[in-house]
């Protein structure tokens, strides 16, 4: 894309009468904060004082319908469009790469309803999820999805990554609690998927569009499922001897019962943690474990939890670390407590079905920490199924390249060797926080043959290109 | 050129969003550039090489300074600092937007925000209390919100005052406190050398006590006069702790108000930084007014907008007192009860139809027979 | 009167890490900043200068990263910034460091009053000042609490020792170190920050001072850091007992080391 002359002013023109000059803009300050999301890369570049990626044009667009407007100018002009709900992706999907707009959807977030008979709250996914937490919450409801940027990502964010929250074991992650949904397809014209997930009326429209990271659409309204409170919520934890153990535990748990959040830590990270919570010197894999709904079902949960727990040798810590992990579960992610610049850091999440999950874990630990000496890799188990589990193992350099070209070379060879050690095993590129802009040129390997699907739908929808360039392999 | 400690939180907060829920401004607007980050950001890049230009200005000004952000962040860092150094950074480079050089200049010139003379506050001061005394035991220190925008709020403390026979006076005239002009231009020379003039002005009134009816100007009385080497030799007191306690007292004895579906809004500096919001849930409860609470109550309060704002930027004032009357609204109150002169001003400017809005002193003043 | 105010950038804790191989501090990835003596010394400077006139000249000595102490010295009210860096001198001991001060008085052209903090948060030796003073043959103060320029142009102070506070007086020029928060932290104006911004930082290098290697560095450092390393204690067990017990317990204890 190439403007020339004033043909950046006539554009600009053309975006103002759609969403009104108030909501174009080009000033640098607005451009600047869109060049930092929660990618590593993106911080370390701002941190070096390199110039972060700008968008040509910031535009903020308050309806579905200026959406269309937008996308159909975007269209014409062959101007890429990359859509910014919260900004706080890990994975640089949302960064401005290849200029053009950025579609800023924070002004469509209104409340549209709340069925509580049906259950149902809908709302503009512009809005702040804890935003639509709240709303849930002022009636006497939660939507139970608690990821660690629920009071920072919008609603949109968290389907464009197919996001996963801290109780997913039982209430299930995004893509499950999504009901129905607006988008607003590439052409400019505007869907709606159908009124219920669950049909037999031909693929699910819903998981064409959940997690496709602004490549296919951009979605406008959302439907979710509402849960009640539950009546009670109880944690428990445990000391296994090894992981091995702790798998087995946690796969049986999952036959029997359906804990809301289940922790298992892998001995690096129990070593720290045993610490802190009986602070003594003690090796194992430590678990955490919350089961919560209704009094007399959790009394049964509870007794098979402790069943299955003490058959694989836990030894049973009580109640009071998971307690407290529960109410300091967001700490960790305020400044000071979790990892910063200058270290380089990631999260190479992946999930598999429990045949292959220690091998999955072993083969990426020793990828990592024999090809990168220096860097730390710690993992924990925090998501599972019947079928299986995830892997949330954490890679960490303390002393990285000071020169930013080295550290993002020597960054996407450490993500390379990770990821393929776990697709090498039965795993997958990523569990829960997206490809983007990081992970899109491992999408092919990934897929295989299967690629030509996700490419047709990009062709269809997308024939000039222009949605979110760069990201998600498309 | 920022302080070594407004960097430090900039740079802290610069690559965090854990409180973009939990800001006014962004919560109404949808600006990215409207949330403690984002200013972060941009002032660890001005630190990085990038020029703080009038779109950086204009940014730091689209802030309430309300704190909740500083509320929310479980590791303590505090935007309002580097976001009031970077006001300070607009002045000293020549880049405020014209909206805002208009109030900075109110500020240095005439003291407050709205450019009345010292003449028309002195006469506006008498007029409340006509042939003030000397000294007193306590002084009520007005604040140039409520004497300029919202006098009914004076007179009604004053005549609660009188009620409750407190031996008080106030000043001669009130100048810049400091409140107002530290947000506007920074904690400056300026800054302190106005707050030193208005201490030294109390001091010469003798009291034990002064009583502030603006909890802006309160929390900087308690917390940045003694920083700034201000000292008053008095316990400075808000004047709804003080109505409170002499209600407790029984100095003053309401009666009862039949008031249904009412709310409070907690005033965000009483609330979160003075750490008060039981005295005036006592005053309604004195007068017999049940309240139903907003989702966002007491330390979470979810700021009006401020004076400030109202005064450089009135469409993204009334925006985010829309917000809060949002909240009430969807609890189902009726009505809204402030005890603040910005609060009353900023939220008065916009009441949704249907709904009324009510100051707790004047609401007081009536039950107290006044 | 030309006051003289030397500064040095530091971690920001106490939590410093070492690089082994030369004993010396790193400094990636670390918050530095102003030494808060340091940042004392600067307003005690800045608050002579405003009662009696003169020039507050900032000096600091270190990496290229240390400008930023001199940044903030602007804002504080310094008029002239002097940056102070060569690699003939990375590893300078203390000894090494006030040599180097020292020359770079004279290279500005002398003082009357030298102004430092009493000891740096990293090293904590407190010995740049008075070996400053001595390289200068100026007298020098430490742990100074009060300082006051008199009519008769000497300077009264009050010094803190360990038991008592001296209340002294002498003629300059003269060196003091001063401990921390005597003084409030200058405010400026909005003009001092506009001019601060018109400050041009000057760059003093081998070339300006021609100590050469052998005097300064490593090489004309007369102490070696042979290890640096952070004392952990051991888990201590507290157990409260009466004064008999005590006694007993003391007794078996030391009857237990001598044997």
């Amino acid at each position: 894309m190439e403007f020339r002359g004033y043909m950046v002013d006539m554009i600009c023109s053309e975006l103002e009468d759609i969403v009104g000059s108030d909501y174009v803009s080009t000033s640098k300050s607005e451009t600047s904060v869109y060049g930092v999301d929660y990618f590593w890369v993106s911080r370390m570049w701002a941190d070096k004082g390199m110039e972060p990626p700008r968008a040509d044009y910031i535009v903020r667009p308050d309806s579905a319908e200026q959406v269309s407007r937008i996308l159909k100018v975007a269209n014409y002009y062959k101007i890429p469009v990359q859509t910014w709900g919260g900004g706080s992706g890990s994975q640089g999907g949302a960064m401005p790469m290849a200029g053009g707009i950025l579609l800023d959807t924070k002004r469509m977030n209104r409340l549209i309803e709340i069925d509580e008979y049906s259950m149902t709250i809908t709302a503009e996914t512009g809005m702040i999820f804890q935003t639509l937490e709240n709303y849930a919450n002022e009636k006497g409801y939660s939507l139970m999805h608690y990821p660690s940027c629920l009071t920072c990502s919008t609603i949109g964010g968290a389907l464009a990554h197919r996001g996963i929250g801290i109780l997913s074991t039982k209430y299930g992650k995004i893509d499950d609690m999504c009901i129905s949904m607006e988008v607003v397809l590439p052409n400019g014209d505007i869907i709606n998927t159908l009124p219920v997930p669950k049909h037999a009326a031909g693929p699910d429209l819903n998981q064409i569009f959940i997690g496709s990271e602004g490549t296919l659409g951009i979605m406008t309204k959302a439907t979710f499922q509402l849960f009640e409170m539950p009546e009670v919520r109880k944690h428990r934890a445990f000391l296994f001897k090894n992981i091995h153990d702790g798998f087995q535990a946690g796969r049986d748990i999952m036959q029997k019962a359906k804990p809301s959040i289940m922790r298992l830590y892998d001995e690096a990270e129990t070593v720290s943690i045993i610490k802190k919570v009986l602070g003594v010197d003690k090796k194992g894999a430590f678990m955490n474990i919350t089961y919560e709904g209704d009094r007399d079902i959790v009394e049964i949960e509870e007794k098979h939890i402790l069943e299955i727990c003490r058959k694989y040798g836990g030894e049973d810590l009580g109640s009071e670390w998971g307690e407290k992990w529960y109410e300091n579960r967001i700490t960790f992610f305020y400044p000071g407590n979790i990892m910063d610049v200058p270290q380089m850091y990631g999260t190479m999440d992946t999930v598999c079905t429990y045949k292959n999950v220690e091998k999955i874990y072993w083969a990426m630990k020793n990828a990592i920490e024999s090809n990168f000496p220096g860097v730390r890799f710690i993992a924990h188990f925090s998501h599972w199924y019947q079928w299986g589990t995830m892997i949330y193992d954490r890679f960490i350099m303390d002393d990285p390249p000071s020169d930013p070209s080295e550290a993002i070379r020597l960054h996407n060879k450490i993500w390379n060797t990770g990821v393929r050690a776990a697709m090498e095993n039965g795993g997958v590129i990523n569990d829960h926080h997206g490809i983007g802009l990081k992970l899109g040129r491992l999408m092919k390997e990934q897929y295989g043959p299967a690629m030509q699907v996700f490419d047709a739908l990009k062709k269809g929808l997308d024939p000039n290109g222009i949605m979110n360039p760069y990201k998600l392999g498309l | 050129m920022f302080s070594e400690k407004a960097n430090k939180h900039a740079d802290n907060c610069r690559f965090c969003w854990m409180c973009r829920y939990i800001c006014p401004v962004g919560l109404q607007t949808g600006k990215e550039t409207n949330n403690a980050r984002a200013k972060g950001l941009l002032v660890s890049l001005v630190n990085r090489g990038q020029e703080f230009d009038e779109s950086y200005a204009g940014t730091m000004y689209e802030c309430c300074l309300c704190g909740a952000c500083s509320q929310d962040c479980k590791t303590g860092f505090e935007p309002p600092i580097f976001i009031r150094e970077a006001r300070t950074e607009a002045i000293v480079r020549d880049v405020l937007p014209e909206n805002v050089r208009m109030i900075a200049d109110n500020l240095m010139e005439k003291g407050n925000l709205y450019g009345v003379s010292s003449a028309e506050i002195q006469s506006k001061l008498e007029k409340l209390l006509p042939n003030r005394p000397q000294k007193a035991g306590v002084l009520l220190y007005v604040g140039q919100t409520a004497l300029i925008k919202a006098p009914e709020i004076s007179e009604a403390l004053i005549c609660l005052l009188k009620k409750a026979s407190v031996d008080f006076t106030v000043l001669y005239s009130e100048g810049q406190s400091g409140a107002e002009i530290g947000d506007v231009i920074g904690y400056v020379a300026e800054t302190i050398t106005a707050a030193k003039n208005e201490a030294a002005k109390i001091n010469t009134i003798g009291a034990e006590k002064v009583v502030v009816l603006d909890p802006n100007v309160a929390r900087v009385m308690k917390q940045e006069y003694p920083v700034w080497g201000c000292d008053i030799n008095a316990e400075i007191v808000t004047a709804t702790a003080f109505i409170a306690g002499l209600i407790a007292d029984g100095k003053l004895s309401p009666q009862k108000i039949d008031m249904k579906e009412v709310t409070f809004h907690d005033p965000c500096k009483l609330s979160r930084d003075l750490d008060e919001t039981e005295p005036a849930r006592y005053i309604l409860k004195s007068m017999g007014i049940e309240i139903k609470e907003m989702f966002l109550n007491r330390e979470w309060t979810k700021c009006c907008g401020t004076e400030i704002v109202k005064a450089h930027s009135p469409a993204l004032g009334a925006l985010i007192a829309d917000g809060r009357w949002g909240d009430a609204e969807r609890i189902g109150a009726a009505c809204m009860v402030t005890a603040c002169p910005g609060c009353f001003d900023v939220m008065g400017q916009c009441v949704p139809e249907g709904m009324k809005h009510y100051d707790l002193f004047i609401l007081l003043a009536e039950a107290c027979g006044c | 009167m030309r006051i003289v105010v030397f500064i040095k950038q530091v971690p920001e804790s106490e939590d410093v890490k070492i690089d082994r191989l030369t004993n010396t501090m790193k400094r990636e990835g670390i918050r530095m900043v102003m030494n808060p003596s340091d940042s004392t010394a600067l307003a005690a400077a800045v608050q002579l200068k405003k009662e009696h006139g003169g020039k507050v000249i900032a000096v600091t000595m270190g990496t290229k990263k240390a400008v930023e102490v001199l940044n903030q010295a602007a804002i504080c009210g310094a008029d002239e910034l002097y940056m102070v860096s060569d690699p003939l001198y990375a590893g300078s001991d203390t000894y090494a460091t006030a040599l180097v001060l020292s020359e770079t008085v004279k290279y500005l052209g002398g003082l009357d009053i030298a102004l430092c903090g009493r000891r740096a948060i990293d090293g904590e030796t407190g010995q740049v000042g008075p070996e400053l003073s001595v390289f200068l043959d100026i007298p020098c103060v430490t742990n100074v609490l009060e300082l006051q320029l008199k009519s008769d142009g000497r300077v009264r102070y009050k010094r803190l020792l360990e038991d008592e506070i001296l209340d002294a007086e002498l003629s300059t020029p003269a060196l003091f170190a001063v401990c921390e928060g005597i003084v409030r932290d200058y405010v400026p104006s909005i003009s001092d920050l506009r001019r601060a911004r018109d400050i041009k930082i000057i760059n003093i290098t081998d070339n300006e001072l021609k100590l050469g290697g052998e005097r300064t560095g490593l090489a004309g450092s007369l102490t070696t850091v042979r290890r640096t390393f952070q004392q952990t204690s051991p888990d201590r067990k507290c157990v409260f007992v009466d004064a008999k017990e005590g006694a007993k317990i003391i007794i078996a204890k030391a009857t237990e080391a001598i044997l």
